[in-house]
């Protein structure tokens, strides 16, 4: 408060009359008695001006009783010499005096005026430095966006042309069995093994025409799911029981199962479940991919014709259907060779594959779960996993028991589709 | 029969795939040769030096391991360095070609590029000369 007062008043000071609130003089006349007095911020007790009258009155009257005692007489030529010294002395010392206070009162308002700017300096440049800063900053994360952009173009690049060169390998592989095998009939060789040879031959061309077909099917359904050719019409999306649907799928792997060894077993949570809206034949590619998954990628007491991965300890499966909120999930768990966790986020983006899964079998297109994932988002749904290295995986497919009235999965898969071509 | 047996001419085929590993072994004998055949890294040491085959057939890719592994390996080794090793595979990138023949492989071919009964020929003929040689 006291501060404020005499911000207000160091304001007028210098200002045409501007009442010194110091002086008693002043404050009491409530206004400059003398043009020196606007500059002036001294208490009237030490005002220069009053101290000379003060000092000029007491040397008069102490000449003047000087002057009576030696003389026994005042003269009037005395009394008016002292009057003309004081008035003219006065008038001088008045003018000096207000220079000085003028002078004084300059440097005040100079020193403040350079304070002020100082300290306006300081805060320009403390803004102007927050301001680089944060102009830095942005910088800097635009520089570690566009770095994060290009390592991730960087790996999708690296993983294209792994994808590449191994599905080479892959599409070769089967070819050139079905090719050597295709030559010796057409070169007459193959009359010369013996029936039961000659069948053995004709079983494994068959087998690699079906893995060729499978590698085919993998790389076709992938590229177009990034293309708007995939079409998943509406009409034919169709409500089902889960419970019928997961039965029906499960069932068709029980000769794999038996080869393997393997025990699946399903568990259905409350029956009957609330049915679901889906495109069926596309439903059943992607919850069968992961069973399927699950039974490749977990090794046996007996391994198949491409792993040599065996593993001791029963091979378990177990599928389950339930309700969760408003979804039902399809859970398919498996005590398999599991996925690196560092890994777990990538699995489901093309051409990634498990590095474990890889070591494995060599082949395999590093497409099946990114058409999982395009195929259950294209319902509406979500895919994820869960994993511990070595001891098993599960995935998780969750589709909504209430997909929304104007729900068109064709739209839907078109729409992502197109956000990824 | 025994003493037709020894002068069959001995290769080693390391592969993992028994479709293939039939295939090739059929024909190879059809040409009056002994195809042996390991189907990994450890199995492909031990028949190197306890068969002592005329000629190694290696495939790049074994599951999880890896065919140049058993390259390096059999080139290290005093008993199986002389053994030529013709890279057989279908698996090809940039620079494998120089990096197999800088590890000591003779020669590097596409299981694609031939058919079991030429390819089978082609290798007679080879150890016949190399035979012819010795």
């Amino acid at each position: 408060m006291e501060k404020e007062q005499k911000i207000q008043m160091e304001k007028k000071l210098g200002d045409s009359g501007c009442v010194n609130k110091n002086c008693w003089l002043a404050r009491n006349l409530n206004y400059p008695p003398s043009k020196r007095c606007q500059y002036c911020e001294l208490k009237f007790s030490d005002c220069l001006f009053e101290r000379y009258l003060l000092i000029s009155l007491i040397l008069a009257s102490f000449l003047l009783i000087l002057s009576y005692l030696v003389e026994k007489n005042i003269s009037k030529s005395l009394i008016v010499s002292i009057f003309v010294l004081i008035i003219t002395y006065g008038y001088f010392f008045n003018k000096s005096t207000e220079k000085i206070i003028v002078s004084n009162f300059e440097e005040k308002k100079a020193k403040n005026a350079f304070k002020e700017l100082n300290g306006t300096l300081q805060q320009k440049v403390v803004k102007a430095t927050a301001e680089i800063q944060a102009g830095k900053t942005k910088v800097e994360s635009a520089l570690s966006v566009e770095k994060e952009a290009r390592e991730e173009l960087q790996k999708l690049n690296q993983a294209k042309t792994e994808f590449l060169n191994l599905a080479s390998h892959q599409l070769r592989t089967p070819i050139s069995v079905i090719k050597g095998v295709a030559s010796m009939m057409k070169e007459g060789s193959f009359d010369k093994f013996p029936k039961d040879k000659q069948a053995i031959f004709v079983e494994g061309l068959y087998d690699k025409a079906l893995k060729l077909e499978d590698i085919i099917n993998d790389i076709l359904n992938a590229s177009e799911m990034a293309s708007t050719k995939f079409k998943v019409t509406p009409e034919h999306a169709e409500w089902i029981d889960p419970e019928g649907f997961i039965k029906e799928l499960v069932s068709g792997f029980e000769p794999k199962l038996a080869e393997r060894q393997i025990d699946l077993k399903l568990s259905i949570e409350k029956s009957p479940l609330p049915k679901i809206l889906c495109q069926q034949g596309f439903l059943k590619d992607a919850v069968g991919n992961l069973v399927e998954n699950a039974i490749k990628y977990t090794p046996s007491a007996k391994a198949d014709t491409y792993t040599r991965n065996i593993r001791e300890g029963k091979a378990e499966i177990n599928v389950s259907v339930f309700q969760k909120d408003k979804d039902i999930v399809f859970k398919i768990q498996d005590n398999g060779i599991g996925v690196p966790k560092e890994e777990l986020a990538n699995i489901f983006k093309k051409f990634q594959r498990g590095s474990n899964a890889r070591d494995m079998y060599t082949d395999g297109s590093g497409l099946g779960l990114f058409i999982v994932k395009e195929i259950i988002e294209g319902h509406g749904g979500q895919v994820w996993a869960e994993s511990e290295l070595g001891k098993g995986s599960s995935f998780f497919v969750s589709l909504p028991i209430n997909p929304s009235k104007d729900i068109n999965i064709k739209a839907t898969i078109i729409e992502r589709a197109g956000e990824d071509a | 029969m025994l003493e037709r047996l020894k002068n069959l001419r001995k290769v080693l085929f390391v592969e993992d795939d028994p479709a293939q590993i039939f295939m090739y072994q059929s024909v190879f004998e059809l040409e009056g040769m002994c195809m042996m055949a390991a189907s990994y890294h450890q199995e492909a040491l031990r028949m190197a030096q306890t068969e002592e085959p005329e000629l190694i057939l290696l495939d790049l890719l074994l599951g999880n391991e890896s065919g140049l592994d058993v390259l390096k390996d059999l080139k290290a080794n005093q008993k199986t360095k002389d053994i030529p090793v013709i890279v057989f595979t279908n698996y090809e990138k940039k620079g494998l070609r120089e990096e197999c023949a800088k590890l000591g492989a003779s020669d590097f071919i596409l299981k694609i590029q031939t058919t079991p009964v030429d390819f089978a020929k082609t290798i007679r003929a080879g150890l016949g000369k190399r035979a012819g040689k010795k």
